[in-house]
């Protein structure tokens, strides 16, 4: 596989549990790299990530996952990719050593490498002498690590993570993204990392794919999500000023937010301002001041989730 | 001071070996069940005696009846008391396999069963690890393989394992009777076909009842309970009322016992008139149920529809 042949790629890939459609008609080619999987609860992004491992069926459409076409030969996939389940999920009465090392058995490694990289990847995870105890007396943030390690621990081409922050504290969240961000961008591995957290898409990923109700509604980088839904400005304004938001949606600049007689207008593509002015000369009021407010992620975010629904 | 090196490295290790899950699954779940009996030491000890004591009885006395037939003149009268004594084990019939294998080791498949079977499954879905199971290259066929070669390994251990060692250990002291030994290899070959039903309907029977579970201690329960009420309650009071000997077909140890008696060639005291190949299709249909159950429980993902 060439460097810039997709590692995934989805055509009306549609799933669903019984009568009701998780995934609706679902199309996405990703070049791979640290891909976030960025979505509300239960817009169906774990959903994505299970069919892609082959472990839900699909009901119609096609795709590829590193070369292995989906519902084919997942076994042969699942050995080449990595996963770490949203939820508490342990081999009963091993502890984070033994678990370890019995799911690099599990993907084919043999006795002594698997031995030898449960220590390395524990190690990586940061779970030095509690890899000894019992994975079921582990608290949350060390339950979150050794799945990590579990996920490692065959050297996958493709890491699937599920919510990894999940339930961890702010210094715990910090360094689980520090080892994701160290997979993705220093050792090579393609992540997809799935998460509501906007804040952990943005700090480890390099593209976004925004999942809504069972469609993939956006699907570009990070840089460019934010970048297309340009600025917005701060604008102080004296006179009539319903009459000015009148001007301002007449040019489509929608105003974001109003407190008072400040209003957030976001600005087009391009960042001008220029229409601004237009629209307080067509209003007949005064700007009293202009400052600029820098569209975030979450902004971006929120603007393309409210046209999707 | 960093000892160990922290960073994250590749595995150059070889990615196209064949992957076991089944043996893997197997090693572990084996492991596991020995450490499950061992939790508590003396109980263990005590538990394994019980087990294998009468073993242990035969063996000594098929070897010192060895014995004293070589040393006849040192033990005169000897030979003939011990062979009066233990006709039984030393002539090592078809029924003397029957009652060591079936009845007298019955009550230890039961505990073989609840410890090592009950949890086999059940705990894998309370702690959530089928999908982590299922995750990797292990499809549900070879989970399952493996986890009812575990039970099955542990029944044997209990039944076939000791009872073949002891048609072994008869057969090396009868070397020098020729026709002796062709009865003990024919013996030894219906012991194994024997065993097949005793050792495969205990262990999927446990093993569904597990994946019903998530719990070991539910499973336990909920197998005792179907055997209980299936063995003496349900197809007994059935029988009581209509009078028809074909509701034994209800009890699995039943229809176990008339096939083995078939293959080892014993007559039995089962006063029926079921035909054993009824006993042998009702076998089969039970496999049959508790591999669709398995297979329906065994998923990655639990869709609630």
């Amino acid at each position: 596989m060439t460097a810039a042949a997709p590692i995934l790629e989805l055509h009306g890939l549609t799933v669903r549990y019984g009568a009701r459609t998780a995934l609706d008609d679902v199309s996405l080619a990703v070049p791979g790299g640290a891909i976030g999987l960025l979505g509300p609860n239960g817009a169906g992004k774990s959903t994505l990530i299970k069919t892609l491992l082959g472990l839900l069926p699909a009901a119609a459409g096609r795709g590829q996952v590193l070369g292995y076409p989906l519902g084919q030969d997942g076994a042969a996939l699942r050995r080449r990719v990595g996963y770490m389940p949203e939820r508490d999920a342990f081999f009963p009465g091993l502890s984070g050593f033994q678990a370890t090392w019995y799911a690099g058995r599990l993907c084919g490694m043999p006795d002594a490498d698997a031995r030898r990289r449960a220590h390395e990847v524990l190690l990586f995870a940061g779970l030095e002498e509690a890899r000894y105890r019992d994975v079921a007396t582990y608290s949350t943030g060390m339950k979150q690590r050794v799945k990590l390690a579990q996920a490692l621990v065959h050297d996958p081409d493709l890491l699937f993570l599920d919510e990894p922050t999940n339930g961890l504290d702010p210094k715990g969240r910090l360094e689980m993204l520090d080892l994701v961000r160290t997979i993705a961008h220093d050792k090579g591995l393609h992540v997809v990392l799935s998460s509501h957290l906007l804040r952990d898409v943005e700090d480890t990923c390099d593209r976004v794919v925004v999942v809504q109700g069972g469609k993939v509604v956006r699907h570009e980088e990070i840089k460019a999500l934010a970048r297309s839904h340009g600025d917005a400005a701060s604008v102080r304004v004296g006179g009539d000023v319903e009459a000015f938001r009148a001007a301002c949606a007449a040019r489509g600049l929608p105003v974001l937010e109003q407190k008072d007689r400040e209003l957030q207008v976001k600005l087009p593509g391009d960042g001008q301002t220029r229409p601004l002015f237009e629209a307080a000369v067509a209003a007949g009021v005064v700007l009293r001041s202009v400052r600029p407010v820098r569209v975030t992620l979450e902004d971006a975010l929120l603007d393309v989730l409210g046209r999707a629904v | 001071m960093v000892i160990h090196d922290r960073s994250y490295s590749r595995w150059k290790g070889d990615r196209a070996a064949p992957v076991k899950a089944a043996s893997v699954v197997f090693e572990a779940g084996v492991k596991r069940g020995v450490a499950t009996i061992f939790r508590r030491k003396l109980p263990a000890i005590g538990l394994i005696l019980a087990a294998f004591g009468p073993w242990i009885f035969f063996l000594g006395v098929i070897l010192v009846a060895a014995y004293l037939r070589g040393n006849v003149e040192t033990f005169p009268g000897a030979v003939e008391a011990i062979n009066e004594n233990f006709r039984d084990i030393l002539s090592m019939t078809p029924e003397f396999v029957y009652s060591y294998m079936f009845l007298a080791q019955f009550a230890f498949v039961m505990v073989a069963c609840v410890l090592v079977g009950a949890p086999l499954i059940a705990e894998d879905r309370r702690a959530n690890a089928l999908e982590m199971y299922l995750s990797r290259p292990v499809t549900a066929g070879r989970y399952l393989v493996g986890k009812l070669a575990t039970i099955a390994f542990f029944i044997s251990l209990v039944t076939v394992v000791p009872t073949v060692l002891l048609v072994l250990v008869q057969i090396s002291v009868s070397w020098h009777d020729p026709g002796e030994l062709v009865r003990l290899l024919g013996l030894l070959l219906r012991t194994v076909v024997a065993a097949v039903p005793w050792v495969v309907v205990p262990a999927f029977t446990i093993t569904a009842a597990s994946s019903l579970a998530d719990r070991g201690r539910n499973a336990a329960i909920l197998w005792l309970s179907v055997v209980v009420m299936l063995e003496f309650v349900v197809s007994n009071i059935l029988r009581g009322v209509f009078n028809a000997d074909a509701f034994q077909l209800l009890q699995i140890g039943f229809n176990i016992r008339q096939v083995m008696n078939l293959v080892l060639g014993n007559d039995v005291d089962l006063v029926t008139t079921v035909p054993v190949w009824a006993s042998a299709l009702v076998l089969v249909g039970w496999v049959v149920l508790c591999t669709r159950v398995l297979l329906a429980r065994v998923r990655p993902v639990e869709v609630v529809a």
